[in-house]
């Protein structure tokens, strides 16, 4: 499975996306493990900052259900 | 060469910063420019530049956040987001900081280092994928569920026709 973010052609991974950031998050709102999201590693990590960041914001919740 | 140096120098020691911030709900939309603009003067006057920013908008928040006022603790449900992008000297962020801690205004706010090109995705991404999701229509099938209906009407044309032909 090819990485989303590559494939996307997107570079940065903005905590203010959170339509994106939604697509890695289960019902629970917790982050999906790569093995789920098929991201690079890189990009993984990019991608845990950036949900980090939108929960603090309280753009995303920190617990859903 | 010597010029060179200097100017990388000088890029070296400016970082661009980012302030993603929620003004309180109870201030009035009118006015919400005019408390920007006091966040926006403190890094005017702490030397940094603008390079790109979001006017807030009213969101609904993911969990309600509390802050302190005048002693008691309110709850808020909801907050203008707005972000700011600009360049500044690493030595002269804390002094920004501050001023977002004691501005009452500002229920929180984030300071992350980041790039001067839009970091955000554009639009046209997220609706093209929206639109793969989407369940695409089958036009074959349709064709066919019309072409039987259209002989059907025109059978009873023609027989609506010879009726009035008779009369």
């Amino acid at each position: 499975m090819e990485c989303y973010f590559k494939k996307n052609n997107i570079k940065y991974i903005d905590y203010k996306d959170t339509e994106i950031l939604r697509k890695f998050l289960n019902p629970h709102g917790r982050l999906l493990a790569r093995k789920r999201t098929g991201v690079s590693a890189t990009n993984q990590r990019k991608l845990g900052t950036a949900v980090k960041r939108a929960r603090f914001m309280g753009l995303l919740p920190y617990i859903e259900r | 060469m010597a010029e060179e140096s200097t100017a990388e120098e000088i890029n070296e020691e400016k970082t661009i910063y980012e302030i993603g911030f929620h003004v309180v709900p109870t201030v009035d939309e009118g006015e919400l420019s005019a408390r920007v603009s006091l966040v926006k003067e403190a890094i005017k006057k702490e030397g940094g530049v603008l390079i790109m920013e979001e006017s807030p908008k009213k969101i609904s928040l993911a969990y309600s956040m509390s802050k302190m006022e005048s002693g008691k603790r309110t709850m808020f449900d909801s907050a203008y987001f707005g972000w700011l992008k600009f360049e500044m000297d690493r030595d002269n962020i804390g002094n920004i900081k501050r001023v977002l801690d004691e501005n009452n205004d500002i229920l929180r706010f984030l300071i992350i280092k980041t790039v001067r090109e839009d970091t955000r995705v554009p639009r046209r991404v997220v609706t093209a994928q929206k639109a793969e999701a989407a369940p695409k229509p089958k036009p074959t099938v349709k064709l066919t569920k019309k072409e039987t209906p259209a002989s059907v009407v025109d059978a009873e044309i023609d027989r609506t026709i010879e009726e009035l032909i008779v009369e």
